[in-house]
């Protein structure tokens, strides 16, 4: 996993990475694009607040106690991060 | 897998009595590019949602160090809890565009004509490339024949911007405008300040839009289109 190496001094990836300009190595600022899933936990917070499980399980109706409508979900994985999951299984299979 | 969570949420609600008329019907999609990633990721993880709220006697799946065989009493315990909640589920793997959206349509022909639709997507608008196929196929999954009475509305998860790849909201959102969409924030990280005491999110800021055609939006004080995205 690219993950930021807390330990490498500032100095050193600067003289080590050239075309870079200052800037744009923070350190101790993650901002690489493995950990994909901080999109799908959000998403999924958002969805477990109540008002929006409302919306799946009554529907539009005020009234909690009336049936709602049919629903469809429709979900769109996240292509590159489920790639990696994929890898990991498959390390095992 | 934010369906994961729902359907989990959905297992916990006490099931539907059999006498009773007219039970709605639950109907999950769930597609990924790829077909491996559905049967090894997406479909395990709805099976264990089953697994958690469920009684099955996990002692029968010969549980042991974390993992759990897929056995066909646990299948057909898994089939007959939707059965008895009118939960369906199917999946859907290849490319976005009109026949990914028609064999969505296609699944979905049991629920009634007035069925509500929620689209969840996350991290699928970072390609720039592929960010005007998936938008128009938004758009088609977010028309319904019933306008009255439906509102579909779709919840996008995603990174303001993809550092390396070129793709991000900014781009969405003015993509979306030329298919018909409306979109606003519901939520996001660079606005989120008493919740952004985690580390992580000093990076890169994340954001939920909710995404509706124009033509379905009933929001309160009319259609918010979003604002202008100037950074």
């Amino acid at each position: 996993m690219a993950e930021e190496d807390e330990d490498q001094d500032p100095e050193t990836s600067r003289t080590l990475i050239s075309g870079l300009e200052q800037g744009d190595i923070n350190s101790r600022v993650y901002e690489g694009g493995f950990k994909t899933w901080e999109c799908a936990i959000d998403l999924t917070r958002i969805l477990l607040q109540p008002r929006v499980t409302n919306l799946v399980l009554f529907g539009h109706s005020s009234d909690p106690l009336k049936e709602g409508p049919d629903v469809h979900v429709i979900e769109a994985s996240t292509p590159f991060h489920q790639s990696l999951l994929v890898n990991e299984l498959a390390a095992d299979l | 897998m934010p369906s994961t969570s729902l359907l989990q949420y959905l297992l916990t609600q006490p099931p539907p009595s059999p006498s009773a008329p007219n039970n709605r019907k639950v109907h999950f999609t769930l597609c990924d590019y790829n077909l491996p990633v559905l049967a090894l990721a997406s479909f395990p993880n709805l099976l264990l949602s089953h697994t958690a709220t469920s009684h099955v006697q996990l002692s029968d799946c010969a549980e042991s160090d974390n993992d759990l065989d897929i056995t066909e009493g646990l299948l057909s315990d898994f089939r007959a809890t939707l059965s008895a909640r009118n939960i369906t589920i199917n999946f859907i793997s290849g490319a976005w565009g009109p026949q990914f959206v028609e064999l969505v349509r296609q699944s979905s022909a049991h629920l009634s004509d007035s069925h509500e639709c929620l689209v969840l997507a996350s991290e699928t608008i970072y390609s720039p490339s592929s960010l005007p196929a998936f938008t128009s196929t938004l758009s088609a999954l977010l028309q319904t024949t019933d306008p009255d009475h439906c509102e579909p509305v779709a919840l996008i998860a995603a990174k303001r911007i993809y550092f390396g790849v070129g793709g991000g909201v900014a781009d969405f959102i003015s993509q979306a405008r030329e298919e018909g969409l409306v979109v606003k924030d519901k939520w996001a990280t660079d606005e989120d300040r008493d919740n952004s005491d985690d580390e992580e999110d000093a990076g890169v800021a994340r954001v939920v839009m909710e995404v509706r055609r124009a033509e379905t939006t009933v929001w309160d004080s009319g259609p918010h289109c979003h604002r202008n995205v100037e950074e």
